[in-house]
């Protein structure tokens, strides 16, 4: 209620009946919205808004990416640690049409963010005019929602519906593309944050008769299986997936943008989910009677062949988007519903049960996982560093506690399965979309919207070649992040295919690298490289205790492979343990 | 086995909905027969749109909450056949 008292007062002194300009208004809506941070690069058909933004520095802090896709995904980084939403601004033509890829990346992985886009005049609309292009449909199959605004007086309701609809439901990316005289013309200022939309219902009604037939199912079940994914982070149900499964004794798995919804370290974690993921976490997919999908999407990384997925088990899905719910797996009871809210009314209707011998079933499989992979990737006695003793190490010295966010390719799935993930929120990753690139500019937007944390980028060296350009953002804002990248030389994963599954031909994976310590000294950040195993530990341990922004290459073994993997389409219970 | 469907779909009318619905099919790789399209004549700030549907049952079931989860979405509905999509029609002739 307080809360509430002081938004509309700080309304109330935004709010003006002098007209004030549409470059002025955004900036007020966006302040309104208790914006602090924005993502960003100018143009000319933005420079209204940059100019607007000039006198509001104290308010708002702007910072000045090396690139556009670099400001979406630090937008991103920061949405993803910090529970808000991120808000980047850039011009028209090229500068929008960079965004594409964080829009998609944003949206496939349910990431609220705000993109404001310069336009041209709106006489010049669909002239082929300078830095014209029609980003509004560009964007539409990778945005949750867009508009484009024309008028002055239009400019604060289209912000406070874009903010309510990239926060609420399944969050994602919007677009608002204003055009220039849009942002020249005057109006007077009124705010008002957007409540409700006629024909968008974010939050659907739980319905009592599925809560009550899933709790039936569980109770009946001797080998339940929880898959907890990012709906739960999203919608803040770890403690309620922790209780229930603590009450039923279910073991729980996680997708992997699920990470770090359920400690690493509880006794009923299971592991990580799918092509790459653990040993006993997919195999034991194909042997439970019952999958209670939580906040989850099926992704094909996850199922592998649909065909021979879960076939003996009966499934609950608990998902907001009913979009989702039976597009891919059948679900005996879909609960359509936000998952804390679900789960909440789900634990008093669950009875209290042990599966022992289901549990040691996993605990089997850990095992063998353990011998055949694991325990030669944490402690290998010859040969050059290997990516997961690096990760193990890491994991070991931050005792799970950083903020990790990482790149897409072998370190992603090295990082899902060893860093054991304590706490809620501190996983970070381009899940659905797999943006080679996305690391290094999320890392900054992660640091900037949780700055009581330490965060850790883990990057492979072709990735952190993508968005590199970044480090000049990092430097010139001294932003605290720590890089780690683990450098084969290669781009690892296509590698590690091309060596699997097309007879070793590594068709142009091959990659010669800068000195990238050279390279971080041009840009004033300490830098430092580990090629032998002795200093591992020592080079890590420096790095994790070091004030950030920090940088440490690792040359890793060249040709490691991730195992286990599911083969591509495959079924989940032929996962194999070693080539 | 792929048949003629009628979909309706109610909605706001703004910029870039129709757009959207056609990407939705577009990328399912549903063919579209037919297509109108129309403001309402009581309230221009809404609209609906009537399709023929060249495809599956299933595929149906799993485009319907696709598109019913774009913001300015009301409702739509489905049948097989054509027979839904030209009452549509009649109806927004008479409504004109």
């Amino acid at each position: 209620m307080q809360q509430k008292a002081a938004l509309q007062t700080k309304i109330d002194r935004l709010n003006s009946e002098l007209p004030i300009t549409g470059a002025e208004a955004l900036i007020r809506s966006l302040i309104a919205e208790s914006v602090d941070t924005i993502f960003g690069y100018p143009g000319g058909a933005i420079m209204p808004v940059y100019d607007a933004l000039y006198h509001y520095g104290e308010q708002l802090n702007h910072i000045l990416t090396r690139h556009e896709q670099g400001a979406i995904h630090a937008a991103q980084g920061y949405a993803r640690a910090s529970g808000k939403v991120g808000v980047v601004f850039v011009t028209s033509g090229p500068g929008a049409t960079n965004l594409v890829t964080g829009l998609a990346d944003a949206m496939i992985d349910s990431t609220p963010v705000v993109c404001i886009t310069g336009q041209v005049a709106s006489h010049l609309l669909g002239t082929d005019a300078f830095q014209e292009t029609d980003v509004m449909n560009i964007t539409i199959p990778v945005t949750k929602w867009s508009v484009q605004v024309t008028r002055a007086e239009d400019i604060p309701a289209a912000v406070a519906k874009a903010f309510y609809i990239a926060r609420t439901g399944r969050p994602g990316p919007v677009l608002i593309d204003i055009t220039k005289d849009a942002q020249f013309g005057k109006a007077p200022f009124h705010y008002e944050p957007c409540q409700q939309l006629r024909t968008y219902r974010p939050k659907p009604r739980l319905q009592m008769e599925a809560v009550r037939a899933a709790a039936e199912l569980i109770n009946q079940s001797r080998r339940p299986y929880i898959l907890a994914g990012q709906g739960v982070l999203l919608s803040g149900a770890m403690e309620a997936l922790k209780a229930l499964a603590e009450k039923a004794d279910i073991p729980v798995a996680n997708t992997l943008l699920g990470l770090s919804s359920f400690p690493a370290d509880h006794p009923l974690y299971v592991g990580f989910l799918g092509m790459h993921g653990n040993y006993s976490t997919n195999r034991n997919t194909n042997e439970c009677d019952l999958l209670i999908a939580v906040g989850m999407r099926f992704d094909d990384r996850v199922t592998g062949d649909v065909s021979k997925y879960a076939r003996q088990a009966k499934v609950i899905h608990i998902e907001l988007d009913e979009a989702e719910i039976n597009k891919i797996i059948q679900a005996d009871v879909a609960v359509h519903a936000d998952a804390k809210e679900a789960l909440e009314a789900l634990l008093p209707l669950v009875k209290p049960n042990r599966h022992t011998e289901w549990i040691a079933s996993f605990h089997r499989y850990q095992q063998e996982e353990f011998e055949k992979i694991v325990s030669k990737d944490w402690f290998p006695a010859t040969g050059l560093i290997k990516m997961g003793e690096v990760v193990h190490l890491l994991s070991e010295l931050t005792q799970g506690q950083a903020v990790i966010v990482t790149d897409v390719g072998q370190h992603q799935m090295i990082t899902s399965r060893y860093y054991a993930f304590k706490r809620p929120r501190t996983h970070i990753t381009s899940g659905g979309l797999g943006t080679m690139g996305f690391a290094l500019p999320a890392a900054m937007g992660a640091a900037l919207g949780a700055p009581h944390e330490q965060v850790i980028a883990i990057i492979g060296d072709g990735g952190f070649q993508m968005t590199l350009q970044e480090l000049g953002t990092i430097s010139q804002y001294h932003i605290p992040v720590k890089i780690l990248v683990l450098n084969n030389s290669f781009l690892g994963m296509v590698r590690q295919w091309q060596q699997l599954f097309h007879e070793s031909r590594y068709s142009f994976t091959e990659m010669v690298n800068p000195d990238f310590v050279k390279l971080l000294d041009a840009y004033g950040i300490p830098a430092g490289r580990v090629t032998e195993r002795a200093q591992l530990r020592e080079a890590l341990a420096e790095f994790v205790s070091a004030p950030a922004p920090r940088f440490l290459e690792v040359k890793v073994e060249k040709e490691d492979n991730v195992f286990p993997m599911v083969p591509a389409g495959a079924a989940v219970s032929d996962m194999i343990l070693e080539a | 086995m792929k048949k003629d469907f009628s979909f309706i779909v109610y909605a706001d009318n703004s910029f870039g909905i129709l757009n959207r619905m056609i990407n939705a099919f577009n990328r399912r790789r549903i063919r579209i027969r037919t297509l109108m399209a129309s403001e309402d004549e009581q309230n221009p700030h809404t609209g609906s749109a009537g399709f023929i549907l060249y495809t599956t049952e299933d595929m149906m079931r799993k485009v319907k909450p696709q598109i019913e989860k774009f913001i300015e979405v009301d409702h739509t509905h489905y049948e097989e056949g054509t027979t839904a999509f030209y009452q549509y029609l009649q109806q927004l002739s008479v409504e004109k």
